[in-house]
C-alpha cells in the first residue's frame, strides 16, 4: 500500500520538470516589448491601391517594400492617373501631403517578465465607420489530419501539410477613445476599462473599448483570433469626427524562432465588411532585421491566398512544418495539372506560379 | 495507514461546512398584478375593431361573450430585478438608476444585482406561436388552442393550412417536430405545477382569494444582496394585436424541417440592463419598489402603474 502511494506521489512530481520556458523568447535589447507608433491616417482603399498600381475600386492590400531588394522600383505605372510615378514615389508624395503614415509595419520583442507587451497608435475619428486590420507574422493553418484513404470526405489536401508554428506570433486588437485609455504610450500597455460606482457604493467595471470581434457563438463579441491570423474590427466614429482614438496591439505570443514579432496594421476608411480582412490584405509582414520581408515568406502568403498551400509546401518544405507528418501520397499530385491535363512536376509548377523559393 | 485514510476522508468532508461568506443569496417572495390589468386590457382585430375590452371578449355587435379575467395567457412575462435604486424623471414611469450613457442610441446600463422572470417565452411548436406563448400560463394543449381561438381570435393554423382544433393533434405535432416523447420535455405546458416547492423556479399565477390580484410565488436566484437595494420590474403586456415587445422572432433556435425554416424566437438578452428600451404602452410597472433589508425577508412586489405610452 505504501509503495502504491509512493508511486502515485512521485509520478505527480514528474510534472514539475517542465517549465515551458522554451515557448517564451528572451527579451531583446534590439526589439523593445512596448512601442508607440504615432498617428496613422484613416486611409482610403483607393489610396492603398495607388501605391501598388492596382485598379481603383478593387480590393486593396498593403505591402511593406515598394522597392525590390536591390532598390529597383516595383509597381511602375504608365497609367496617367497615377502620374507615371513608382509605388514608392506615390507613397512618399502621399505621406508628405498628409503628414501621417497610411499604414505601418513594425517589430516587437518579448516584454520583460510580468509586463504586458504590445504596440499602440492613434487615429482621428472621421465621423464614419472605419476598419482596423492587424496581421501578425506569418501564416497559420491547421493541418488536415483525416486519413485520405479511409476518411476521404473529411480530408482536405490543401491543408495536408503541417504549418511551421515557430515563425508565428499573435497580437490581440483593442481600440477605443484615447480619453479612456489607461496605458502610457511606449511605456506601459493599458486598456479601456473604467469604473462606475452606483448609489449603493457598488463598483461596476465598464468596458469603454469599441473594437468588438464576434466569435463563433451568438452574442460573443470579445473574441480574438489565434496565432498569425488577422484581427479586425469596425469602429463607428459617428458624431466623433476629430476625436482621437487609441489602438492597442497586445502581444499574446512572440515567435520562438527569432524572438521578434513582426506585424502590419492599417486603418481603412470603410466598414470591415467592405474590404479584404484576410491574410491577403497585409502582405509581407514577416520582416528581417533590416525591415525587409523575410525570404520567401511573401510567397508563402501568396500560396495561401491562391489556395495552393500543399503544392507550396511540397515544393518548399523548409517553409512549412514537419515533413514526417505528411501523408506519403500528398506531394505526388499536389501540383495539379496543366491546361492540357498533364500532371505538373515541381519544376513546371514553379515555372508557372513563381512560388518556389529558389526561383528568386 | 488506516488512520491517515480516515483523516483524509474527514478532511474532504470538512470542506462541505466551509462558510464562503458570499454576498449572493436567493430572494423569495410574491409578485402581484392587479385584476385591472386584464379588466382594462384591449385587443383589436386587423380592422381596428375591439375584440377584447372591459374584461370580456366581444362579438360582432360589441356584446360581451367570454370573461377573460381568468385567461393567464394575456399576462406576458413578468421581469423582476434587483437594482441599486429606482428613480423618477428618466422615463414616463419609475425606472432603475442608470450608469453612464455610452451609446447615443441607448440609455445607460442599470447594472442590476440580479433578477428573474415570472414566465418566459417558449416556442410552442407552430410558427404562428413564436413569441406568443409564455411558460406557466397554460396547463395543456387544449387550453392553448382555446385561448388563441376564443380570446386572441386567431386560431392556430398547422403548416398544411388546416386549423388545429384538437389537443392530441397539437401534441403529436410537437412530439414529431421537437423530437420529444413526453409533455415534461415541453416547458410551455404544465399540467402538474409544483405549487409549494422552494425555490419557486416554475412560478405561475392564480387569482387571490379576495379576487383583487394575480399572485405568483417567485425566487430570484443568486442575487448580489446589498442592503437597501430595490426590487423593481414590469409586466410585458401584449399589444392590441397580441405582440410582445420583449421577444425577438428573429433570434433563438432555428427550425429547419422541409420547407419550414425560421427562428423560433427568443427574449432579448439585456432586458434588465436596458428596460427603457422595452417597456411600452400598456405595460404594468412597479411604482413603489420593495426595499431589501435582508435576504431572509420575503418580498412583495406590486405592479401598480400602467404605462399609457
Amino acid at each position: 500500500m505504501f509503495g502504491l502511494v509512493s508511486v502515485i506521489f512521485l509520478s505527480g512530481l514528474s510534472g514539475c520538470d517542465r517549465n515551458a520556458k522554451g515557448l517564451v523568447p528572451m527579451p531583446s535589447e534590439d526589439y523593445p516589448g512596448v512601442i508607440e507608433i504615432g498617428e496613422l491616417e484613416v486611409v482610403d482603399a483607393d489610396t492603398l491601391n495607388s501605391f501598388i498600381a492596382k485598379q481603383q475600386g478593387t480590393l486593396a492590400y498593403i505591402q511593406p517594400n515598394l522597392e525590390d531588394s536591390v532598390g529597383d522600383p516595383k509597381w511602375n505605372s504608365e497609367n496617367p492617373d497615377l502620374d507615371g510615378l513608382t509605388g514608392q514615389e506615390r507613397y512618399d508624395q502621399h505621406v508628405a501631403e498628409t503628414g501621417t503614415l497610411p499604414y505601418y509595419y513594425g517589430q516587437l520583442g518579448q516584454a520583460k517578465d510580468g509586463k504586458r507587451g504590445g504596440a499602440t497608435f492613434t487615429f482621428t475619428g472621421t465621423g464614419d465607420e472605419v476598419c482596423i486590420v492587424v496581421d501578425p507574422e506569418t501564416v497559420f493553418w491547421s493541418q488536415s489530419v483525416a486519413d485520405p484513404v479511409t476518411n476521404a470526405s473529411a480530408y482536405n489536401p490543401v491543408y495536408g501539410y503541417p504549418d511551421f508554428y515557430n515563425d508565428d506570433g499573435d497580437l490581440d486588437l483593442f481600440a477605443g477613445m484615447s480619453s479612456y485609455y489607461t496605458g502610457s504610450p511606449g511605456v506601459e500597455i493599458g486598456d479601456f476599462t473604467g469604473f462606475y460606482t452606483d448609489s449603493q457604493g457598488e463598483v461596476v467595471e465598464i468596458e469603454y473599448g469599441e473594437c468588438f470581434q464576434t466569435g463563433s457563438q451568438t452574442g460573443m463579441d470579445n473574441a480574438h483570433a489565434g496565432r498569425a491570423t488577422t484581427e479586425y474590427c469596425t469602429v463607428d466614429t459617428d458624431q466623433k469626427a476629430g476625436v482621437q482614438y487609441t489602438v492597442v496591439l497586445d502581444t499574446f505570443s512572440v515567435p520562438v524562432d527569432d524572438g521578434v514579432l513582426s506585424f502590419g496594421v492599417a486603418v481603412v476608411n470603410e466598414r470591415c465588411a467592405r474590404i479584404d480582412k484576410s491574410e491577403c490584405f497585409v502582405r509581407g509582414e514577416s520582416l528581417d532585421e533590416n525591415g525587409v520581408t523575410k525570404s520567401c515568406t511573401d510567397k508563402l502568403e501568396d500560396a495561401q491566398c491562391a489556395g495552393s498551400l500543399a503544392a507550396f509546401c511540397c515544393a518548399n518544405p523548409e517553409m512549412c512544418g514537419d515533413e514526417d507528418a505528411v501523408h506519403p501520397d500528398l506531394c505526388l499530385d499536389a501540383y495539379g495539372q496543366d491546361d492540357d491535363g498533364d500532371d505538373l512536376t515541381r519544376g513546371s509548377w514553379c515555372d508557372s506560379t513563381g512560388l518556389c523559393c529558389d526561383a528568386d | 495507514m488506516r488512520i491517515i485514510s480516515i483523516g483524509l476522508v474527514g478532511l474532504s468532508f470538512g470542506g462541505c461546512a466551509f462558510e464562503e461568506n458570499l454576498r449572493q443569496g436567493d430572494l423569495t417572495g410574491k409578485v402581484r398584478i392587479p385584476l385591472e390589468a386584464l379588466e382594462s386590457f384591449q385587443l383589436i382585430d386587423p380592422d381596428g375593431t375591439p375584440i377584447v375590452d372591459g374584461g370580456f371578449t366581444l362579438d360582432e355587435d360589441g356584446q360581451p361573450v367570454l370573461d377573460i379575467t381568468d385567461q393567464m395567457g394575456l399576462l406576458g412575462p413578468v421581469y423582476v430585478g434587483a437594482f441599486p435604486s429606482v428613480e423618477d424623471g428618466h422615463f414616463d414611469y419609475p425606472h432603475p438608476e442608470m450608469g453612464p450613457i455610452l451609446d447615443a442610441d441607448k440609455p445607460g446600463d442599470t447594472y442590476p444585482y440580479g433578477g428573474t422572470t415570472v414566465g418566459r417565452f417558449d416556442y410552442a411548436c407552430y410558427e404562428q406561436l413564436r413569441c406568443k406563448v409564455v411558460t406557466g400560463r397554460h396547463s395543456d394543449y387544449g387550453d392553448i388552442i382555446d385561448f388563441f381561438s376564443d380570446v386572441v381570435q386567431e386560431p392556430i393554423i398547422a403548416p398544411d393550412g388546416t386549423e388545429v382544433t384538437s389537443g392530441s393533434t397539437f401534441q403529436e405535432h410537437c412530439f414529431t417536430t421537437e423530437y420529444v416523447t413526453s409533455n415534461d420535455e415541453l416547458s410551455f405546458i404544465d399540467d402538474d405545477p409544483e405549487e409549494d416547492v422552494l425555490p419557486y423556479f416554475k412560478p405561475y399565477f392564480k387569482l387571490n382569494s379576495e379576487g383583487t390580484h394575480y399572485v405568483a410565488d417567485v425566487t430570484i436566484p443568486h442575487a448580489l444582496v446589498v442592503d437597501g437595494m430595490e426590487l423593481w420590474g414590469w409586466v410585458d403586456m401584449p399589444s392590441a394585436r397580441y405582440n410582445f415587445s420583449t421577444c425577438n422572432e428573429s433570434e433563438g433556435a432555428y427550425h429547419y424541417r422541409y420547407t419550414e425554416q425560421y427562428y423560433k424566437g427568443s427574449s432579448y438578452p439585456d432586458l434588465l440592463n436596458f428596460p427603457g428600451l422595452y417597456v411600452d404602452e400598456g405595460d404594468w410597472v412597479v411604482e413603489d419598489p420593495y426595499v431589501v433589508d435582508s435576504a431572509d425577508n420575503e418580498f412583495v412586489i406590486d405592479f401598480t402603474f400602467k404605462f399609457e405610452g
